[in-house]
């Protein structure tokens, strides 16, 4: 059913079970898991003007970013999934939604529910959300049921 | 891990069809049971059938959910899957989102992305929209094939 999934990670708590019930679909489907990190340049650029030089910031983000993948990867290793991690700049609704399934070919995207910032869901409406509408593939959401 | 039980709201649509299909792949991979459920929107019906033509029209509908119900539980045993069927009335949207779910202690819904009506199909559907917002349990929208009902 499932060959090419997709987990895009942020750190946040709904993304890690994401990652968790990913590996185990990957693994039942004998599919292929692809880890995805999205560094929002949009966002820092509107928030670090004056907060010194530039690149200092998106490398920390990159890092950071790259940490979480690289994890990621190790616990679908443990599991015997095969994983292929991505790191991008941009905003991350289309990448999520839009490049990268097309890229790799997705045929599911399991997301956590919700796991941008309270201010943004607010303002206009949670990643989640953007990517249920307007991915062409099918769509796991994951919360936490507790 | 992890889909013991797979709820599937059923209306006359492809896209419904769709994701029955689905969800019966995913019950013969994890061993799941499926909870095909229908609700009769009593509240819609109240909106227009005030009077007499009310009992009736509700009949009518319930008459027809159970067969829809009857027919796709044939494919679900066909595919030697377990499975139930569940007739409510009452707001669709709130019954699939959190009263069936809760009900039924249900692991995972699984639906199509589009509505039945043809500006639903735009984009996505209303109740799929709203059960993706307010439902505490896990999710799978089902992508539409492209093909017409």
């Amino acid at each position: 059913m499932y060959k090419r999934i997709l987990v895009p990670l942020d750190g946040s708590h709904n993304a890690e079970l994401a990652l968790k019930d990913g590996i185990a679909l990957a693994s039942k489907f004998s599919a292929k898991l692809f880890l995805l990190a999205v560094a929002d340049t949009p966002r820092i650029v509107a928030y670090g003007v004056g907060l010194g030089p530039k690149s200092n910031l998106f490398d920390d983000v990159t890092d950071r970013a790259q940490n979480l993948l690289d994890a990621a990867q190790k616990q679908a290793a443990q599991s015997g999934v095969d994983a292929k991690t991505i790191l991008r700049d941009g905003n991350p609704k289309s990448v999520i939604a839009h490049d990268v399934p097309e890229e790799e070919k997705i045929d599911l995207i399991m997301i956590g529910k919700s796991g941008r910032d309270a201010l943004e869901r607010f303002l206009v409406g949670s990643t989640t959300d953007y990517v249920v509408r307007h991915a062409k593939c099918d769509i796991q959401i994951i919360r936490d049921r507790d | 891990m992890m889909y013991d039980k797979i709820l599937v709201p059923l209306d006359q649509s492809h896209n419904a069809d769709l994701a029955l299909r689905h969800a019966i792949g995913l019950a013969k991979k994890f061993d799941s049971k499926l909870y095909l459920i229908n609700v009769v929107d009593t509240e819609r019906i109240a909106m227009y059938g005030t009077g007499m033509g009310y009992v009736d029209l509700t009949q009518d509908l319930r008459k027809q959910a159970k067969e829809l119900l009857a027919n796709r539980m044939e494919e679900v045993k066909s595919a030697g899957v377990a499975g139930e069927a569940i007739l409510e009335s009452g707001n669709p949207k709130a019954t699939i989102a959190k009263t069936a779910p809760a009900r039924y202690d249900i692991d995972l819904i699984v639906m199509g992305k589009s509505g039945t009506d043809a500006l639903e199909r735009i984009f996505i559907g209303s109740t799929t929209a709203y059960v993706v917002r307010h439902t505490d349990t896990n999710v799978l929208v089902i992508a539409d094939d492209g093909e017409d009902e």
